[in-house]
């Protein structure tokens, strides 16, 4: 079912004004993809426009395919790409389960979802939290939860927008290491855009400089 | 020492000023009406307290089946516009961020009708003798004599609830903008979206739940004022009974001066029937959430397709009549007020004359002047005061104004039949009965509210820095104030200013009390001739309202508009 | 009297407002009311009167504006019209002045006034006067042949009050589609019958509304001697069932079928414009011409009146106890009796409001130019209006006005 995600051609353009690409790679599973490049070079542009939220400002060429499907215009929904960003956006009206509840499918028994809740939240490190307010957590905490949140959802590929950027950095390298070890995990191809070094480094993939 | 230098109003009395002034008048007011609608008013012989008026009251026919009529009307009309607002707000802004389109630009224009106009203009609309049933007869030729049915039946209250719908839509529309403004929901929805969900339910499952809360006393404000209105609904009303509101005033305009009394009563049992359909609300608003708690998170991803399906259809076509009948009312009004006759089965006016238009603009010119001046000056100080506080409690962190907050908006929810009467007494004690002071204090009662409700948000979401910045570059408080803040918050004050004068412009019953009469605006001027029921008097004074307060929209919106910079 | 009054009343509301007696108590003006009309007119020099008039409809107001234009050259004297749309609401300041233990610092100088809410402030020692006495153009006033400029429905007016215009309820008919109106109670019944939905009348207790209940009733009745007196309850039932079988017969053949009215007289003229109904009715023999002259109603329309009679009453002017002005209240009100205010008055392309005055009292060329005044287009003769009725005794309004709430008002 699952299969490499794979940007053909992919270039962006603001004013007519070529901003990025063309960008050709093929991001397959346990293989991540670094995208590196300064701020204002398109990376988080180009993320965007993979899952499907290009702003209208911007034009787009090229393709995106998942496996052997093109999902380019497809809506945001219908992609199954799962993205973690800068900020954690946990809803604030939920607790930290709901959050993580939002995520799972619908039509699951009360008790499969608790299951999962609760799996989750422990893959998290986090066990017990369930009853938080998101608001309540610290800043690494809210993100662990924001990467289950993404997980739990089922995505079919990852996609991450400098998620360690607002992170210390000895936290940033504990969950640098979490994200990719759960991906590894799930058999997820894996886009990092970033703009440190390490990141890059520690991912081993191929690095794609903008 | 950087507070000391910031406390521009810091040392002003401004918050307790503000609920004095406000919370102190409506209380006052309401002791008063509590003695004498309990039978205490020793000018007209009521020496003792009892409940013989309450006992006069409920053995009165018509109350039941009047409150009962008032409640159907005003939570049906309130309900169906908190539903369209929100579901517009779905479909034409989602997160708030659209700059003003056509949407706002509409509801801005429908805003700016005043209630009894649009009423009248609907009235004329829906009348089985009224434009659409001339367009059937056009078409058809079967009604040689106007029918005797209606479209939207009058007695069941069908006919208010409809007029209310279509004037507190926009409002509320512009409420809910407002919200969103604050809740700033797109990165939220874009994380929902990239996890599985369609806009509408991510909408309904993200958003609304912040939403609602800020929006809540919107809602309450438009379920009171809907529950009190008296002007649309004498025009589109019930008769037999006509609704509690009419039906206070009626009282309280009975010639026999013993049924003061009753009067009284019956605007105390008025200001239950709104506090207790507060408390429903709310307690149906507590079990709504309650019961769909778990529902948010459940993890439902689309609307049932018929919804999604139909509700666009049901939405548009809702929206789409609305649009209709309000541009059918105010056109109406508009030809109205150049016809000299316009009998049944006739599409357009018979004769067109100006004659209407002249001689009211010819007595219009001294009310028109006492109309903006008072809208101005209320306006100002208004403004003044809500800057005085929002500031006393940034400097200070004081709670005093978020406590006394809810306390500021009381007269947004106490119908003002219950407290006018006691304040017109309390003027006359302190001798301020007549005079410009009075008006302007009565005005203030309900401007002030909504300038406070229109400016508090952006006031308390003001980045404090930027005044630290000016500080530490050797500016003086005042100066920071005055370059650096004030020309930032543009936008809400310009806004607040013209919710202000609109609301200035459309007091008629605060006006009369306060001025004695002796001051005449545009709305007392308005009401008096509307008793005369000439459709071309109220089209012509329906449409000086309407651009009037359309045109301080449209300068707000001037001055809101950001700063154009040059390309490149 | 009034004085001792005020004063503990005052105290009361203010214990009530809880501010004590500390705003109270302010000393009485020196001002004193005027003796005589030289007096007033003397001490009106200079004042400024409010007259609180109902303000509905603009071919009064401006009859009101050329007054004022006029007692200001003649009197030096300076007249507001402050426009109301309903009498009582200048009651009501009247009342809450008197709460606050006003003397003399009152708002409104002149009142349009009648009926019951003449009684009311009457009753509650809200008026100023006898002011009759004051007024030197009350010698053209004859109550012998206008028995209601001194006796305002039924009620005494003890000189409390000026008569101003004389008013009679008449209906009014577009005699382009009801050439023959009916003229009797059962001939209405009969037309309604025929055409239903076609005629109603403004919702008790409307006073236009009232006011066709008991002209239904007086109508109906052989003997009208029990409603000049206040009513005894153990006589309603018998001596109104002739209303009650009436209207029985006829609300079901109402427009709406009787479930709904209109709100106002105005609201009912409307309706005859737009041709829902056949029928109006108003307390003013002119106004039916007046509303054609402004287009209000189509140039086919033609008043009538019920054989026997329709119920007529005079409308005032008063002043309220503690007015201000008293002295310039006093000379517009002499001013509005006067034969050159009432002739004007009377005209139908100003306001078509018949004169209180009595012709034979007039000079020569008053009466003539009485005589001249072009009667409106649809304005019956004073032989076509036929009798005046005397208005029943107001007890009997308020019990009609309740009966009728509770079989049909709700």
């Amino acid at each position: 079912m699952t299969g490499p995600l794979i940007l053909r051609g992919v270039s962006l353009f603001k004013d007519d004004e070529r901003l990025l690409g063309p960008v050709d790679c093929r991001i397959e599973a346990g293989r991540p993809v670094v995208l590196m490049g300064p701020s204002g070079s398109g990376k988080s542009t180009l993320l965007s426009f993979l899952i499907g939220a290009l702003p209208p400002a911007f034009r787009s060429e090229g393709a995106v395919w998942l496996g052997d499907i093109d999902i380019t215009r497809r809506p945001v929904q219908e992609r199954h790409l799962g993205i973690l960003f800068q900020d954690d956006l946990l809803f604030p009206h939920l607790s930290v389960a709901e959050n993580l509840s939002f995520a799972l499918p619908a039509g699951l028994s009360r008790r499969e979802r608790d299951r999962r809740i609760e799996a989750g939240l422990a893959e998290a490190e986090l066990p017990g939290l369930g009853g938080r307010n998101p608001l309540s957590l610290s800043g690494g905490e809210r993100a662990r939860v924001a990467l289950m949140r993404t997980l739990l959802a089922e995505p079919l590929a990852l996609l991450l927008d400098e998620p360690f950027a607002k992170l210390d950095i000895a936290l940033r390298e504990r969950f640098r290491a979490l994200i990719l070890d759960r991906a590894a995990v799930r058999n997820l191809p894996v886009l990092l855009v970033s703009h440190d070094p390490a990141d890059a480094e520690a991912a081993g993939g191929t690095v794609i400089t903008l | 020492m950087i507070r000391r230098r910031t406390d521009i109003f810091a040392g002003s009395l401004a918050p307790v000023l503000a609920i004095t002034l406000l919370a102190g008048s409506i209380v006052l007011g309401l002791i008063f009406l509590l003695a004498v609608g309990f039978g205490y008013l020793p000018a007209l012989g009521g020496q003792a307290l009892s409940l013989e008026p309450f006992r006069i009251l409920l053995a009165d026919e018509r109350v039941l089946s009047s409150c009962a009529k008032t409640v159907f009307a005003g939570t049906s009309g309130t309900l169906a516009a908190v539903i369209t607002a929100f579901a517009l707000a779905i479909k034409l802004n989602p997160t708030g961020a659209a700059p003003s389109g056509w949407a706002q630009r509409l509801a801005l224009a429908i805003l700016a009708v005043p209630h009894a106009a649009l009423a009248l203009g609907l009235a004329f609309v829906i009348a089985p003798s009224g434009w659409m049933m001339r367009g059937l007869q056009a078409l058809f030729a079967a009604w040689p004599l106007p029918p005797d049915w209606q479209f939207f039946p009058a007695e069941s209250g069908i006919a208010l609830a409809l007029v209310l719908f279509l004037k507190e839509v926009p409002f509320l529309f512009f409420a809910i903008l407002m919200g969103l403004h604050q809740v700033r929901p797109e990165r939220h929805l874009l994380a929902a979206r990239a996890l599985g969900y369609a806009d509408g339910m991510a909408w309904a499952k993200l958003v609304l739940p912040r939403l609602y809360p800020l929006v809540r006393f919107p809602i309450l404000a438009v379920l009171a004022y809907s529950l009190s209105v008296v002007d649309m609904s004498l025009i589109l009303g019930p008769t037999t009974p006509p609704t509690l509101p009419v039906l206070v005033l009626k009282w309280f305009n009975e010639p026999d001066l013993g049924q003061r009394f009753t009067a009284a009563a019956a605007a105390l049992l008025q200001f239950g029937l709104v506090g207790g359909a507060i408390l429903i609300w709310w307690l149906c608003e507590r079990g709504v959430a309650a019961l769909l708690r778990p529902w948010l998170s459940n993890g439902i991803r689309h609307m049932a397709p018929w919804l999604a399906y139909y509700g666009r259809g049901v939405l548009a076509a809702i929206v789409g009549m609305a649009v209709v009948l309000v541009a059918l009312a105010v056109g109406a009004l508009l030809l109205w007020s150049f016809a000299n006759t316009w009998r049944y089965p006739a599409l357009l006016p018979e004769i067109f004359d100006l004659a209407t238009w002249r001689h009211s603009l010819g007595s219009l010119y001294a009310p028109l002047l006492t109309s903006l001046l008072l809208a101005l000056c209320a306006t100002f100080v208004a403004l003044l005061l809500a800057v005085a506080c929002l500031e006393h409690e940034r400097v200070l962190r004081t709670d005093v104004i978020r406590a006394g907050e809810r306390w500021l908006y009381l007269p947004l929810l106490v119908p003002e039949i219950c407290f006018l009467l006691g304040l017109q007494v309390l003027l006359l004690l302190i001798g301020l009965n007549g005079t410009w002071v009075a008006v302007l204090w009565m005005h203030l009662l309900f401007v002030f509210p909504y300038v406070f409700l229109t400016l508090k948000e952006p006031w308390r979401a003001f980045d404090s820095r930027y005044g630290m910045v000016g500080l530490s570059l050797g500016q003086t408080a005042w100066q920071v104030f005055r370059r650096i803040k004030l020309p930032m918050l543009r936008a809400p004050l310009s806004w607040a200013a013209a919710v202000g004068c609109s609301v200035s412009l459309s007091l008629y019953l605060p006006t009369m009390q306060g001025g004695e009469g002796r001051i005449s605006t545009l709305a007392t001027e308005a009401v008096a001739l509307s008793s005369g029921g000439d459709r071309r008097v109220m089209g012509v004074f329906g449409l000086i309202q309407t651009l009037l307060v359309g045109a301080f929209f449209l300068l707000a919106l001037r001055l809101a508009r950001p700063r154009r910079w040059r390309r490149g | 009297m009034a004085r001792q009054w005020t004063r503990r009343e005052a105290v009361g509301a203010g214990l009530m407002l809880g501010l004590g007696a500390t705003f109270l108590g302010k000393p009485a003006r020196a001002d004193a009311p005027p003796k005589d009309y030289e007096a007033a007119a003397a001490a009106a020099r200079g004042q400024v009167v409010y007259f609180n008039a109902w303000g509905g409809d603009q071919r009064i107001n401006d009859y009101i504006s050329w007054v004022a234009e006029e007692v200001s050259t003649r009197f030096g004297l300076t007249l507001h019209h402050v426009k109301l749309s309903d009498t009582a609401e200048a009651v009501s300041r009247v009342l809450a002045g008197k709460i606050a233990g006003q003397v003399d610092e009152g708002g409104i100088d002149l009142i349009w006034i009648n009926g019951e809410n003449f009684a009311a402030m009457k009753k509650q020692d809200l008026l100023f006067g006898p002011i009759i006495p004051l007024l030197p153009n009350m010698k053209f006033v004859d109550p012998k042949t206008k028995p209601t400029v001194l006796s305002d429905f039924t009620i005494p007016t003890d000189g409390y009050e000026s008569p101003w215009g004389m008013a009679q309820l008449v209906f009014f008919h577009d005699s382009a589609r009801l050439s023959q109106p009916p003229r009797t109670p059962a001939a209405l019944l009969d037309f309604v019958r025929a055409s239903p939905g076609r005629f109603t009348f403004p919702a008790p207790p409307d006073f236009v509304g009232s006011t066709v209940l008991k002209q239904f009733l007086l109508s109906l009745s052989a003997d009208r001697k029990p409603f000049d007196r206040p009513l005894v309850t153990a006589q309603f039932d018998s001596a109104t069932a002739p209303l009650w079988d009436y209207l029985a017969a006829l609300t079901p053949h109402l427009w709406r079928s009787g479930k709904s009215y209109p709100a106002s007289s105005t609201a009912l003229r409307q309706l005859l414009n737009d041709g829902e109904v056949d029928i109006s009715m108003a307390f003013n023999p002119g106004d039916a011409s007046s509303a054609i002259a402004q287009g209000l109603l189509p140039e086919t329309v033609r008043s009538f009146v019920f054989d026997g009679g329709m119920i007529g009453n005079t409308h005032f002017v008063a002043v309220p106890f503690n007015a201000k002005a008293k002295a310039g209240a006093v000379v517009v009100a002499d001013f509005l009796l006067s034969p050159e205010a009432q002739l004007r008055k009377e005209d139908p392309n100003v306001w078509g409001d018949p004169t209180v005055l009595e012709m034979a009292l007039l000079p020569q060329d008053s009466q003539a130019a009485f005589a001249e005044l072009p009667r409106g287009i649809a304005t019956l003769s004073p032989q076509g209006l036929g009798p005046i009725l005397l208005e029943p005794h107001p007890s009997w309004m308020v019990a009609i006005e309740a009966r009728w709430t509770q079989f049909y008002g709700h």
